[in-house]
């Protein structure tokens, strides 16, 4: 059986929802007697004229009495093969927070309207909410007995409704006439309304496509949801999102060694799949961590957020931010713009209070990997949660905001020195990789590219190599200006070389030793310029025929020796995005 | 160990989400228990527990609340199913709760420790410092069910507020209990009865015999049709008889109605619930009293 389908009717209080999904569930055989006659006797208790299919979901004591709905039910229903999900939302203005409850979670609106009535501007919320959410919507233009089954009205209705939906930035909004208490056009196409061509409502919901989270071919990412020790491994477990992750493949820093999917041992896991991974060597794993080198490393964001809480948005205010099992400190810093729900009008505001939507600019205490809601609607989404534990709000990523750098000069530069065959560049090309993946682009610069091209004309004398590292030091500092973080990697054997890149750079510069014996070096030779310096062929060469000075005080040293190359690249990784980040 | 497919994609959905909100149960609670009835749903929930922490032990113990009615068979299963599972087994028992002079039975024909087990259950939420207790209830049990979410709050007296419910946003779930109260957790609260038979046949997970067809002494009352035990004797108009039954719902025998069954296998049991024309609770006495019977008990701490 294919997935569930999940959907959830809006509208205004007594568009009649209630008795939509009431008629739903009576006519596709999705009440059981004694639940029918459970509703007959209720309905006869407050004195209704008949059965009240309103019965079948407003289920509390408050609602039967109030004739109201209070919150989301929720209730299961087929249509030939396909299952449905389909709850009932609110339509009270102060019970929206419910409604957004229900939506959140359906991958179809039915937002019910009242023809015989001027359209609710709760109607308008629910259409802003659908668009803010981006849920395709069904529009139930209701009562159509109430209007004489007049096809003038339905074409006054539903067209205005559909491009306001449509100007808001809803996927989809397509409309049908219905009279939910008689039943036309909800199972059959009704007679009263000939005019209407399209197919009757429970038709449309068997057979829309319903394509749910689209599998996008990319890193698999593990929102850790626990860690235990199994065996010595450090098992995570989470739902696998992105790609599929096999045993043997790298997550995070640490390598998969076994895995499992639900309890069983498998040697590939699905993305959507709940997996435990048991991982080799792995660093500090914590429960919110986001195991994956894909997602773009930030502590800003813009955000479109529904207020919750009868409490408004206070600035500056530490909240707790919530993105699954992932909670970090949070403070709005901004509100960009509040959005009238009944027009969808953008305009300044000082504050958020309930049920209002707003654009807020959010800073976190930490950088953290973070989606964008159109590309992840799970990882792209968060809840904010006040001192008290309270949920005040419901937001979706807009906009990631680039980093604040540290220094007013620009982003940092990072200067590997070492000998020939120490590992700079190999560190320095796994590192640009690393940090892409993060969402740093940071430059590289190295130095035997640059001396088959812009340096193409120096040799090795004194007064050359001094050229070639200000040279270096010049192009670095342009780039670095404009903003991103370079990496430079050349041997600069001598102090003075690497005081003369300092002096250019001034506080953007950073000095990173790649520290490596000579005898290893000549050892590993991965270029053979050691055997021919040492056979005389190449005078001057650092290390053989010229001096190398080891760095006096580098901010960062990696010995090539003790660490393997992952594990100097991911030092030197961390390193650049410590000081990246503001 | 030979591999058990689950074969539809919705099931596959279905415990892949209570395998999430099990996963966040425990990530966000110091000390979850699961509450362990000895039903079809609680051993369902039970296993996902323990399939979600695999290959490490179940990290919550079970709790059961013992209305001193219950059926031997439950018992025997109950204690047996710990020990397989590795489960750390608490039980507490509303005789207790009676002797302390915390609860009063009721009294008549009708009487029934159906309710008594809140106050057992909140005695032991306290006793134990519980901050989470996670059930096996699903929303298609019952109305009043069917409104609530995952992580559903409870006050310090242990009630629900289904009028100032928390929202909920996506799978981001806020645990933080209110002052001095917990949380109630339902993994399988968008699960079918049909789904939790699916599960178990597809899993091969054992249950109790009560639920297959066998033949018991039952009578009829109040359309409810109840085994003959020590603590349900039919009165002078209500004539037992030798039945061939099973239950749909297993709790306590004062109050869990029994039906007239030839299914004596797991599909059998599904081919009958396909036929159904009655839900599944309508075999409880329990939720007859009233038509917010469930909606009272849930707001006095109840399951």
């Amino acid at each position: 059986m294919e997935r569930i389908v999940r959907i959830a009717a809006a509208g205004s209080v007594d568009d009649g929802k209630s008795t939509l999904i009431g008629r739903l569930l009576l006519e596709t055989g999705s009440l059981f007697d004694d639940q029918l006659s459970e509703i007959d006797v209720a309905s006869a208790r407050r004195g209704r004229n008949g059965r009240d299919l309103a019965f079948a979901t407003d289920g509390l004591r408050e609602e039967r009495e109030r004739n109201i709905t209070l919150d989301a039910a929720y209730r299961h229903l087929q249509i030939g093969a396909r299952r449905f999900l389909l709850a009932d939302a609110p339509g009270h203005a102060e019970y929206t927070q419910n409604m957004v409850t229900a939506a959140s979670t359906a991958d179809l609106l039915i937002v019910l309207v009242d023809a015989s009535r001027e359209t609710a501007l709760q109607t308008h919320r629910h259409l802003a909410i659908a668009a803010w959410l981006q849920k395709p919507v069904l529009l139930a233009v209701n009562k159509m007995d109430l209007v004489g089954y007049d096809r003038e009205v339905f074409e006054r209705v539903a067209p205005s409704l559909i491009a306001f939906g449509k100007r808001l930035g809803c996927p989809e909004v397509e409309a049908v006439p219905i009279s939910a208490f008689h039943g036309d056009n909800v199972t059959e196409p009704s007679p009263a309304m000939p005019w209407y061509e399209g197919p009757p409502l429970l038709e449309q919901l068997a057979n829309s496509p319903f394509p749910g989270k689209a599998a996008e071919a990319r890193e698999p990412t593990l929102p850790v949801q626990n860690v235990f020790s199994h065996e010595g491994l450090t098992v995570v477990t989470g739902t696998l999102q992105g790609g599929a992750l096999a045993v043997g493949n790298r997550l995070g820093s640490a390598t998969v060694a076994r895995l499992w999917v639900a309890g069983e041992e498998v040697e590939v896991a699905q993305p959507g799949q709940p997996v435990a991974a048991g991982l080799e060597s792995a660093n500090a794993v914590a429960r919110g961590d986001w195991l994956s080198l894909y997602y773009i490393l930030s502590g800003r964001f813009l955000a479109t957020v529904f207020w919750m809480h009868p409490d408004p948005l206070r600035l500056f205010m530490r909240y707790q931010l919530r993105i699954g099992p992932r909670v970090v400190n949070a403070t709005v810093r901004r509100i960009a713009n509040l959005i009238e729900l009944q027009s969808g009008c953008r305009h300044t505001a000082t504050t958020v209070a309930a049920n209002e939507l707003a654009e807020l600019e959010i800073e976190l205490d930490e950088e953290v990997p973070l989606a964008l809601y159109g590309q992840d609607p799970d990882l792209g989404s968060f809840i904010l949660v006040d001192p008290k534990g309270a949920t005040v709000a419901a937001g979706t990523i807009d906009r990631i905001l680039p980093k604040r750098f540290k220094s007013a000069f620009g982003a940092p530069v990072f200067w590997l020195t070492g000998l020939s065959g120490a590992g700079k560049s190999s560190i320095a090309e796994a590192a640009v990789e690393q940090l892409r993946a993060s969402g740093i682009e940071a430059a590289h610069l190295d130095g035997d590219t640059l001396r088959s091209g812009l340096c193409s004309d120096l040799g090795f004398s004194a007064v050359d190599r001094l050229e070639n590292i200000r040279r270096t030091a010049e192009v670095a500092k342009l780039i670095a200006e404009q903003g991103r973080p370079v990496i430079c990697s050349l041997i600069s054997p001598l102090v003075a070389h690497r005081e003369q890149a300092r002096r250019i750079l001034g506080p953007t510069y950073h000095e990173v030793f790649i520290k490596c014996e000579l005898d290893e070096c000549v050892r590993r030779d991965p270029k053979g310029l050691y055997a021919r310096a040492l056979a005389g062929k190449i005078p001057q060469f650092t290390g053989i025929g010229a001096p190398y000075e080891p760095p006096i005080a580098p901010d960062l040293v990696l010995d090539t020796e003790s660490l393997d190359l992952d594990e100097c690249v991911d030092r030197l990784a961390t390193f650049v995005r410590g000081e990246v980040a503001q | 160990m030979e591999m058990l497919e689950l074969r539809s994609k919705a099931l596959r959905d279905l415990e892949e989400e209570a395998i999430y909100v099990l996963r966040e149960a425990r990530g966000q609670f110091e000390r979850p228990a699961i509450l362990f009835s000895g039903g079809k749903d609680s051993i369902v929930l039970t296993h996902i527990a323990k399939r979600a922490f695999a290959p490490g032990p179940l990290p919550f113990p079970l709790l059961h609340v013992d209305t001193g009615h219950n059926f031997p068979e439950t018992l025997a299963f109950r204690d047996r199913f710990a020990a397989e599972m590795g489960a750390d087994l608490v039980v507490r028992r509303v005789q207790d709760t009676l002797d302390g002079g915390r609860a009063r039975e009721e009294t008549g024909p009708r009487a029934s420790r159906n309710s008594l087990q809140s106050v057992t259950l909140m005695d032991a939420i306290r006793e134990l410092s519980l901050d989470a207790a996670v059930g096996g209830a699903r929303r298609d049990e019952e109305k009043a069910r069917a409104k609530e979410r995952f992580f559903s709050l409870r006050s310090g007296s242990g009630a629900w507020e289904p009028e100032a419910q928390r929202p909920e946003f996506g799978r981001h779930f806020d645990g933080a209990p209110p002052f001095e109260g917990h949380c109630r957790v339902f993994p399988l609260s968008n699960w079918t009865e049909l789904d939790i038979w699916a599960y178990i046949e597809d899993r091969e997970i054992e249950l109790p015999n009560l639920y297959f067809a066998h033949e018991r002494e039952v009578f009829l009352r109040d359309g409810v049709l109840l085994a003959r035990t020590p603590f349900s004797e039919p009165d002078q108009t209500e004539l037992p008889a030798i039945r061939r039954v099973r239950f749909r719902t297993v709790g306590d025998a004062t109050c869990t109605g029994a039906m007239a069954s030839e299914a004596r296998s797991i599909s059998e049991v599904i081919a009958e619930l396909r036929r159904s024309r009655l839900s599944e609770r309508a075999g409880r006495g329990d939720d007859r009293r009233s038509d917010a019977a469930m909606e009272d008990r849930k707001r006095q701490g109840y399951f």
